[in-house]
């Protein structure tokens, strides 16, 4: 079990009319093959952004400074914040994402089919195409007379296109109305199939009828799995997984959740899951990673990170989810503002532990137990 | 204890209108038949999936709805609750019975008495962001109940904000500032000063925590009951987040598809949930603890429409106990055990 992904030191920053708002501030991270990693943290902690950022997808007035998004391919590392073509390519095929609202994830005037088959045309094309060949040589064998005549017509474009160049007398014919459904009925068949077998897996009930439809006419439970289905329709080696239920009930929930770990069963794809409800994560996740305010505090193992959290604001994180019987501890004072934040360690305001240094020197990442990190004063030695 | 607040059969339908002249097609039947009982100083929580309802009948009991029938009974004198229980016995249209409803029954108010009970009724609404007038400052957003009902003006009201400010934790050098230059927590902490500067006996909450951060939630969870023990409220929490329901509330009614499918005291619902919904909705909260590993039960499919509901039990198409019984005739809420209600036909067996 290596490493899949590799964040260093990522630093992101929104340029603003209030400012400069630093929303990453050194953020390193690791997820191993195979792994649930979740990212837990309030609202502003800068999870998205993290989760955005590894797809190189933060929008303007956003920018990424400095740090590397390192993926690996094989053996060697692609660091591909800087190259644009690898890009391209691992977006979407190697690492996909779920978002968080499904409603709007989805383009409201496209069909379900449409949406989850651009995916498929943009990175598996020449495997359909190949299967749409194969298929007219098969049915080449049976046909005759002007049947046949027309599916070599099919086979050579199709084979044309396969190997990207076509006749300049074929690219010609597919300019011309109806007779350019040669060139797109099949693979758009094709497609559609694949579309709603994806689908099926996914557990939506009759997908030849869902393919058809827009998402407003789906509920939010099942939008959120054609959403998934779009995300997981290239067998992705990283799904993150943005906040996925945020916006769905728990029974719903529940039924997301238990998607998600039989797909990743099946698949056997590391998981990046962002969330700010701790059980989710408990439920979840493998590793998890707190985030406070653009940096990250702590990184544990589940069991280690609920049986001994070591962060103070980790530790009252814990202590803020609602058990009954028991007085509540609220964490004092609000999410900094990160147009200006907090010197040094950026919790020290909020923090039980203070100390003088804490304001002065901001706490780097270091390993206190195997494989328990933690940003904080408290624990120099 | 005496009924605090009492709704019987409560219906709010929404008409879906359509066609050549926007007649009416369907209802939408968002509560379609509530009745419970609420006491006085108590938290009653109101538990369900979106859709369910929960809103439209915290709306409907404050009057901020016409209900489309049944009767909502506010501070009610015993004896004319059992008059109107008598005559409603032996008649359905009687003179005697009409003036009571007039009298007493919250469904039938208007103007000057429905302004009355605002006094007496609010509300604070999940997502202050939109709850708040944006160009009002917040000494104007909170005294403006007091100008409306008439209960003081200028100076005095400027008082009356101050002392309410501080006791949901605001200063007075938050006066004069704009909805837009607070956190989610403290604007949601200005909803609930506005609520409470005239003095209510109820409070409806609706999901007042859903739109805020996890630390900003317990702070506002402690601060309900602070303020429910000094202004002696009696609270109707409506919420889809269990844990905050089980956390503040006395008593927890489950709503699935506008009807209350149970009811029970907060401990002996959560600990020992007997309905088919409702074990699978508490058995899908994910536990904050990686040690325990719970069985899940998952429902299949999602929540039927509310314009045309399944017949008899409403959750008998994703039931897996259901019978056939289920199908035709409706389970009623009934009283099981001491304070906790059920309305499924099936309980003894599951």
């Amino acid at each position: 079990m290596g490493e899949i992904l590799k964040v260093e030191d990522l630093k992101v920053r929104f340029y603003t009319y209030e400012g400069i708002v630093k929303a990453l501030e050194g953020v390193n991270l690791d997820v191993l093959e195979g792994e649930t990693l979740g990212i837990v943290g309030e609202t502003g902690s800068g999870k998205t952004v993290t989760s955005l950022s590894i797809l190189v997808l933060i929008p303007p007035p956003g920018r990424i400074e400095e740090g590397k998004i390192l993926f690996r391919r094989g053996k060697e590392f692609l660091d591909f914040l800087r190259n644009t073509q690898v890009m391209y390519q691992i977006r979407g095929k190697e690492i996909s994402m779920v978002f968080q609202e499904p409603n709007a994830a989805l383009n409201p005037v496209y069909t379900v089919g449409d949406q989850v088959s651009e995916v498929l045309v943009l990175h598996r094309r020449k495997e359909f195409l190949k299967k749409t060949v194969e298929e007219i040589e098969e049915e080449l064998e049976r046909g005759t007379g002007f049947k046949k005549f027309l599916l070599r017509i099919e086979k050579k474009i199709y084979s044309g296109m396969l190997k990207e160049q076509l006749p300049l007398a074929l690219r010609f014919l597919l300019k011309v109305p109806i007779l350019n459904r040669l060139g797109k009925s099949r693979f758009n068949k094709e497609v559609r199939n694949e579309v709603v077998n994806i689908l099926r897996e996914m557990g939506i009930g009759d997908p030849e009828r869902v393919v058809d439809m827009y998402p407003h006419e789906l509920s939010g439970g099942m939008q959120q799995r054609v959403v998934i289905a779009m995300a997981l329709a290239c067998n992705p080696k990283l799904l993150i997984a943005d906040e996925p239920t945020t916006s769905l009930d728990v029974t719903v929930q529940a039924q997301i959740l238990d998607l998600i770990r039989e797909l990743k069963e099946k698949f056997k794809s590391s998981i990046i899951y962002v969330t700010h409800d701790m059980g989710v994560i408990a439920e979840l996740c493998d590793r998890v990673a707190v985030m406070y305010a653009g940096t990250i505090c702590e990184v544990a193992n589940v069991l280690e990170l609920f049986k001994n959290p070591l962060h103070p604001y980790t530790k009252a994180l814990l202590e803020s989810i609602p058990k009954p019987g028991k007085e509540l501890k609220a964490i004092r004072g609000t999410v900094p503002n990160l147009v200006d934040p907090p010197s040094g360690c950026r919790f020290h305001p909020r923090c039980d532990y203070n100390m003088p240094i804490c304001s002065k020197e901001k706490p780097e990442l270091r390993e206190i137990k195997k494989g328990h990190y933690v940003a904080c004063h408290l624990y120099k030695r | 204890m005496e009924a605090f607040l009492e709704t019987v059969n409560l219906k709010k339908y929404y008409p879906v209108k359509g066609g050549v002249f926007k007649r009416k097609k369907a209802d939408v039947k968002a509560v379609d038949g509530i009745s419970i009982n609420i006491k006085k100083g108590e938290c009653f929580g109101l538990v369900g999936e979106s859709g369910c309802g929960k809103t439209t009948f915290g709306k409907t009991i404050i009057r901020l709805l016409k209900p489309t029938f049944g009767h909502i009974y506010f501070k009610i004198p015993e004896k004319v609750r059992s008059d109107i229980k008598e005559l409603e016995k032996n008649s359905n249209n009687s003179p005697e019975l009409n003036r009571l409803y007039e009298e007493y029954d919250l469904g039938t108010f208007k103007g000057g008495r429905l302004k009355q009970l605002r006094r007496k009724m609010q509300i604070v609404y999940q997502n202050p962001s939109t709850s708040l007038n944006p160009r009002m400052l917040v000494k104007d957003i909170v005294a403006e109940p007091l100008i409306v009902q008439g209960i003081a003006k200028g100076r005095e009201a400027n008082e009356k904000v101050l002392g309410i400010l501080s006791k949901v934790g605001l200063t007075e050098k938050h006066l004069y500032r704009y909805p837009h230059e607070f956190s989610g927590g403290q604007r949601q902490r200005i909803a609930i000063a506005r609520a409470l500067i005239t003095n209510p006996e109820f409070v409806v909450l609706d999901e007042p925590t859903s739109s805020v951060d996890v630390s900003v939630r317990a702070q506002l969870l402690n601060l309900f009951q602070t303020l429910r023990k000094e202004f002696n409220l009696t609270y109707l929490f409506v919420s889809h987040d269990l844990s905050v329901v089980e956390c503040i509330s006395d008593r927890v009614a489950v709503m699935y598809l506008g009807k209350i499918v149970e009811l029970a005291k907060t401990e002996e619902l959560f600990k020992n949930p007997l309905h088919p919904y409702s074990q699978a909705l508490f058995s899908a909260i994910p536990i904050p603890d990686p040690t325990v590993k719970k069985e899940r039960i998952i429902l299949k499919g999602d929540v039927p429409s509310p314009v045309n509901p399944p017949s008899g039990c409403r959750f008998h198409p994703r039931c897996k106990y259901a019978t056939e019984v289920c199908g035709k005739r409706e389970p009623q809420l009934e009283e099981i055990k001491d304070g906790h209600y059920i309305a499924c036909h099936n309980w003894e067996r599951i």
